[in-house]
């Protein structure tokens, strides 16, 4: 039960007349109050404005509002934040195709394509390194800016298109300042992956232009400090730097950025289908040294892509951690 | 005996009804009840307060364990991975994650709305103070809720499930704290009859 107000407490302890100051109820000089005549407390009705129900809906329509311009600010044309890189927009669904496409028989007339193992294997067996599924991570750390991790997502995301799915793949370009400029790629940051057979965990630090992107977790930081410095990278923190399942780890490129001069996103994914071509020779027996290692490290699945030619005669040549 | 003549009839004069009493005279604040203690509603932060907890030290267990959260209903603008790890995850200038000092809020939200239900179980008034502080607070909230709601929506273009939902329970506690500093004050007046 509500607690009267002090004042009022002060009436009943005073044997309930009136405090000082407070004037009494009128009454006619000549009809003293009768008996029957009481006092009560009555609750006086507050204006439609001070009611709860009124401040509720006020502040909702308020915070809707504030939400509704945040959406209308980010959907403009012109409205690119100093976070996000200007060059990013979602790929086209042909280029899609291609490199999610690149057909068995293409994979298994390049092979290694000429490319040297890049996958060093981890030394002292540690523990695995898994994702939220449980299920053995392949860890990427790069930037968009940089030219090399631009020619090393080309392999990455055919590699990973064996075993799942990409989701809000954007394309970008390396920085236009740095050397092999505006090498034409893929951007990680703000993608998604889903698979049965393998996690997938991406770090792109900074856009194109420089500015900061992802933060690694101190889980990462602990990867990144123990694996991407000697003897498995020649430079600490170097990048593109990826781990895969503490098994193997792959410091920098085995795709000449170089060779990608010049070509859009559109010429780099016609060249996926010509076995001839040194583009594609590259990209894809890169890719396919990934595919080996994936199906290393969970198992040989899915028996598809593991128990391919090329992918079966690569994984053998594996080192084992 | 008068016959036909005036007759005089006395009636008992109605009595006088005094006016009425300060009903139309605005309460002064000595006439506010003061609120009762605890309530659903304090209940009702209460458990927003646990809830948020749960979540907050969900996500920065996740954060230091450096493992991905499960993210329902994955894709399209909703990526929880791209969010939880980017520079807008931490305390600016720290390493910090912003989910500690949310863990922080839900953890003084929580206290505020136990103190009221302290009180009415000794069966005392909840502090004056208690409302008005606890709307203060949930104000903080919200306004740290529009700043990551704007980083997620204008700077990332992508929302995580989780940190909707925390934003959600910081939004239901600032309605429930206004609704209970507002019906806790009950304006009240003298009347006669």
């Amino acid at each position: 039960m509500a607690r009267p107000s002090r004042r009022r407490r002060q009436e009943l302890t005073a044997g309930g007349t009136p405090a000082a100051g407070r004037p009494a109820p009128a009454r006619t000089p000549s009809s003293p109050t009768p008996s029957r005549y009481r006092t009560q407390r009555v609750k006086v009705p507050r204006p439609w404005w001070q009611s709860p129900w009124a401040w509720g809906s006020a502040i909702t329509v308020v915070v809707v509002a504030v939400i509704v311009v945040f959406i209308v600010v980010a959907n403009r044309p012109a409205a690119t934040s100093s976070a996000a890189s200007n060059a990013n927009q979602p790929v086209p669904a042909s280029v899609l195709a291609a490199v999610t496409g690149v057909s068995s028989s293409v994979s298994d007339t390049i092979g290694a394509g000429g490319v040297s193992n890049p996958l060093e294997p981890v030394s002292g067996s540690p523990s695995a390194l898994t994702g939220p599924t449980g299920h053995p991570e392949l860890f990427y750390l790069g930037a968009e800016y940089c030219p090399y991790c631009a020619a090393e997502r080309w392999s990455v995301v055919i590699a990973l298109s064996r075993f799942g799915t990409f989701s809000n793949l954007a394309e970008t370009t390396s920085s236009s300042s740095d050397e092999y400029p505006n090498t034409h790629t893929f951007s990680f940051y703000g993608a998604s992956y889903s698979s049965s057979y393998l996690d997938f965990a991406s770090l792109e630090t900074a856009d194109r232009s420089g500015n900061a992107l992802q933060t690694p977790t101190t889980a990462q930081q602990t990867l990144i400090n123990t694996y991407d410095t000697s003897p498995y990278s020649s430079q600490n923190g170097g990048i593109p730097f990826m781990d895969l399942a503490n098994s193997f780890i792959v410091s920098g490129t085995a795709v000449p950025p170089a060779s990608l001069q010049g070509m859009t996103w559109e010429q780099i994914a016609a060249t996926l289908t010509d076995t001839q071509s040194p583009v594609a020779q590259a990209i894809i027996g890169n890719a396919n040294w990934l595919t080996a290692g994936i199906c290393k490290v969970n198992g040989g699945q899915p028996a598809s892509v593991c128990g391919s030619t090329a992918i079966t005669s690569l994984e053998s040549q594996l080192g084992s951690s | 005996m008068p016959v036909g003549g005036d007759r005089t009839v006395t009636q008992t004069p109605a009595p006088s009804r005094p006016a009425p009493a300060a009903a139309d005279a605005p309460p002064d604040a000595d006439d506010v009840e003061e609120p009762e203690s605890g309530g659903a509603g304090a209940w009702f932060l209460l458990a927003l307060g646990v809830i948020g907890l749960g979540v907050s030290a969900y996500l920065t267990t996740l954060h230091y364990a450096g493992v991905a959260a499960i993210c329902p209903g994955a894709g399209g603008v909703v990526n929880c991975q791209a969010v939880l790890s980017s520079t807008y995850s931490s305390v600016p200038g720290t390493s910090v994650p912003v989910t500690v000092p949310g863990m922080l809020w839900f953890i003084v939200s929580g206290s505020l709305a136990a103190a009221s239900l302290l009180a009415a179980r000794r069966g005392v008034a909840e502090p004056t103070w208690l409302r008005p502080v606890h709307l203060g607070w949930t104000v903080v909230g919200l306004l740290a809720v529009l700043y990551f709601v704007f980083c997620e929506v204008v700077e990332l273009h992508e929302i995580c499930v989780w940190c909707t939902s925390v934003h959600v329970m910081v939004f239901l506690s600032l309605l429930v704290a206004v609704a209970r500093l507002q019906v806790g004050r009950v304006p009240t007046a003298d009347e006669t009859e």
